[in-house]
């Protein structure tokens, strides 16, 4: 299914917010999707493993900011990349304080270089379609695994391709998405019909 | 030296949001100069665009399909009208509908016989169906019965339609929806936000909805025609210019400026900048105030010309009524000596905010080279989300909470009245509804679209954290907060980006952020028929595209008596 970018953030922003995040949370994280999923179709993937690993793991956003290794919370397992992307992205870290900071258990990396592509404005890494300007030592995903993030030197980037202005998604990640989506829709009723809406039943006049 | 001698920019009083952003003042607003509509039909005639049907293939059902291009200096977009035989009992301004009397796209460019026939397999189906980034809207209208019936059988019959009857509905089809900004599959809006035409907001739906116009007057003659063996009469082309497009709104459009900030923001501000400027002007010039008495004139017989069965709107309408002789008397006692400010300090005391905010509208007229360039202020183009200023401090975000919010902190939240109603979203063709919280099971569903609660919600807990400790250690702890902590940053730089009143109160009337939002668009004769819904009517006594370099492309909303 071809989604423009606008169908892309909608439906990302209702799946998170169905997989658990705060609608603060999943806004921002929806809208900084919008340019990540075209630079790396890997992020649409490991969004779609994200939601699905919400109902069966326990994550956490960072027990703490502004520590040389960020942490779960004592309660969880793993740390929740969106809850910790956006944590360092409101911390307004720089990318001195970026580079060689550690994660502890983190999950799908990639979605914290969602937040971290905004943090450090520099260009596309070559032959790293992983994030902009950044990686990370390990490549862990549902497991979880301790990464640091290393800033990419500036001589090994090179000027941002055109980025496609549009998402290719195949049937199954839009119905996984959509599902996660639909848990923030109400059931439908007569009476939710008759009493909640914005028009008359019958217009035929 | 500027002509008019306005204040320098800096020294510009604008009035403040806790006046302007409540809910009964927003549901006040009328249409001016910065209206989209307006703004569109002042550009194409300034750029002389050209219009022509490439295609109208209607049958005698009224089936069938209508192209209408409009050629700019540098591109060409055209309206893919599909008209359907809708059976009576389909009809239904609902989203919920599946069937419609017409359904379009604006497609970007020419298409080819291979587009429309993509686009006749989806455009009909809308939601149900798919477009692409060659297409920028897709929306549907139904026929008015009454009025569509009345004006077929007249012209058929080889007479004018009855003018009245014109008058009283105002249109032969109603718009249910018109879809912009990748919706269904369309074009993205960053994708063509840089073109100077869709520059301000809504031009694509503006044109879509302009070019509908025609479609729907083309539409009727031929049914006419078709009726009468091709020997109707022709629909008289000053009746036909009273004709708009009806719109019926729902409360699709009410989250919509709660969930876009930043623009609402853009909007109201550049009214209440446009406003500043012209009460700056101490010494309005002979013709300034010629062109407002003009104005005042012809706006004031066609809000006697508003009609509404709704009884809260009729109770406006008497209030608006009642003021307007006042205003009349003092323009005529002021004579040549009229002064905007004053003006507008009279009305304050003395009419009601509809009529205040009408004369607000109507002292921008005179002055389109003190207002005009502010079209250019009124879109967001970022997409991408503003960074939380995380390191400020939780005393320096509670002191911003306790100056911008007093309105919320001040409302008892368990009180039932003030947390009657719950926004939410019904996976009936996502069709965007408000319920009664403490009634109805619909709470774990909510939207977060009562900024007041949440703000106040936040507020408890930051009363409780460490005063020294910054923002994002807070949202750390308090991560639901973060929606919050973000609005109140952001009202601090874009005072009307919030409506400073309870938008899940029992008594909040959802009508009135609809009436901001339309009055944005051009809408005149607001007919709310519900507290959740109301009927406008778009483009009446404008120009058609044929009509429009040799008529006035600017003040057509404000029709010569005669047309009211």
């Amino acid at each position: 299914m071809n989604l423009s970018l606008n169908e892309w953030e909608a439906l990302a922003k209702k799946a998170l917010r169905g997989a658990g995040l705060p609608w603060g949370i999943a806004e921002v994280a929806a809208k900084l999707s919008r340019t990540a999923v075209v630079k790396d179709h890997k992020i649409v993937e490991d969004l779609a493993d994200w939601v699905a690993l919400c109902d069966i793991q326990s994550m956490s956003g960072p027990k703490a900011v502004f520590q040389d290794t960020i942490r779960p919370a004592k309660t969880a397992k793993f740390l929740c990349p969106i809850l910790t992307g956006i944590a360092i992205w409101d911390a307004e870290y720089s990318s001195s304080d970026l580079h060689g900071l550690n994660f502890e258990n983190l999950v799908f990396p990639r979605l914290l270089g969602m937040f971290i592509d905004n943090i450090v404005s520099q260009p596309l890494a070559q032959n790293r379609s992983e994030f902009v300007g950044c990686t990370f030592d390990q490549d862990a995903h549902a497991q979880g695994n301790n990464v640091t993030v290393y800033l990419m030197p500036e001589k090994t980037c090179h000027a941002p391709r055109d980025l496609a202005s549009r998402l290719d998604l195949t049937p199954d990640l839009h119905q996984l998405f959509a599902s996660y989506a639909l848990r923030t829709y109400a059931p439908a009723t007569e009476a939710s019909r008759l009493l909640g809406a914005g028009a008359g039943l019958t217009d035929n006049e | 030296m500027h002509p008019h001698q306005i204040a320098s920019a800096e020294n510009l009083k604008l009035r403040p949001a806790e006046t302007v952003m409540r809910l009964s003042r927003m549901g006040s607003f009328h249409q001016s100069r910065l209206s989209f509509m307006r703004i569109l039909l002042r550009r194409l005639k300034d750029e002389a665009w050209t219009f022509s049907r490439p295609r109208f293939d209607i049958d005698e059902n009224g089936v069938g399909v209508g192209v209408y291009t409009a050629q700019g200096p540098d591109r060409a977009y055209s309206l893919v009208a599909f008209a359907h035989d809708l059976p009576a009992e389909k009809r239904s301004d609902r989203v919920i509908a599946d069937a419609w009397d017409a359904t379009f796209t604006l497609f970007d460019g020419i298409p080819t016989q291979a587009d429309i026939d993509r686009l006749a397999q989806n455009v009909p189906y809308q939601e149900a169906g798919r477009i692409s980034e060659t297409e920028l809207s897709l929306s549907r209208a139904n026929r008015s019965v009454r009025l569509w019936e009345h004006v077929v059988e007249a012209l058929a019959a080889n007479r004018q339609p009855d003018v009245q009857m014109i008058e009283r509905v105002g249109y032969l089809m109603r718009t249910t929806a018109v879809y912009g900004s990748g919706k269904f599959g369309a074009a993205d809006r960053e994708s063509i936000a840089m073109r100077p035409e869709f520059a301000a907001p809504f031009q694509v739906e503006m044109l879509s909805v302009y070019l509908t116009r025609t479609f729907v007057r083309d539409l009727v003659q031929q049914m006419a025609d078709h009726k009468a063996g091709g020997q109707a009469a022709r629909l008289d082309p000053e009746i036909a210019q009273q004709l708009g497009i009806g719109n019926s709104t729902g409360l699709g459009m009410a989250p919509f400026l709660i969930n876009h900030p930043d623009l609402l923001n853009n909007w109201v501000k550049a009214r209440e900048t446009a406003l500043a400027r012209v009460l700056s002007v101490s010494a309005p010039s002979q013709e300034a105030i010629s062109v407002f008495r003009d104005v005042l004139r012809r706006s004031a017989a066609s809000l006697r010309a508003w009609r509404s069965v709704h009884p809260m709107q009729i109770e406006k309408l008497d209030v608006l009524w009642a003021d307007l002789p006042k205003i009349e008397a003092y323009v005529v006692e002021k004579g040549d000596d009229l002064v905007w400010s004053d003006l507008l300090i009279w009305a304050e005391a003395t009419v009601g905010q509809d009529a205040q905010e009408w004369l607000v509208s109507l002292v921008l007229e005179p002055y389109g080279d003190l207002v005009d360039d502010l079209v250019t202020t009124m879109s967001v183009q970022n997409t991408s989300p503003t960074p939380l200023k995380g390191r400020m401090s939780v005393q320096d975000l509670s002191y911003h909470v306790n100056t911008q919010y007093a309105w919320a902190l001040d409302l008892d939240w368990k009180a039932t009245e003030n947390c009657a109603r719950a926004w939410y979203v019904s996976e009936e063709k996502l069709e965007p509804r408000l319920g009664e919280r403490f009634e109805e099971p619909i709470e774990a569903y909510e939207q977060p679209l009562d900024p007041g609660r949440a703000v106040a919600r936040m507020a408890q807990d930051l009363a409780e954290f460490e005063p020294s400790a910054c923002v994002a250690e807070f949202l750390v702890k308090y991560p639901e907060h973060r929606l919050a902590a973000a609005r109140v940053q952001g009202v601090n730089t874009a005072p009307y980006s919030e409506i400073r009143d309870n938008t899940i109160a029992a008594k909040m009337m959802p009508i009135d952020m609809l009436r901001c939002k339309l009055s944005f668009f051009g809408a005149i004769h607001f007919d709310p028929r519900s507290d959740r819904w109301v009927r406008i009517c778009m483009y009446n006594n404008a120009p058609y595209p044929e009509d429009l370099q040799t008529q006035d492309a600017d003040l057509w909303v404000y029709p010569q008596e005669t047309h009211v």
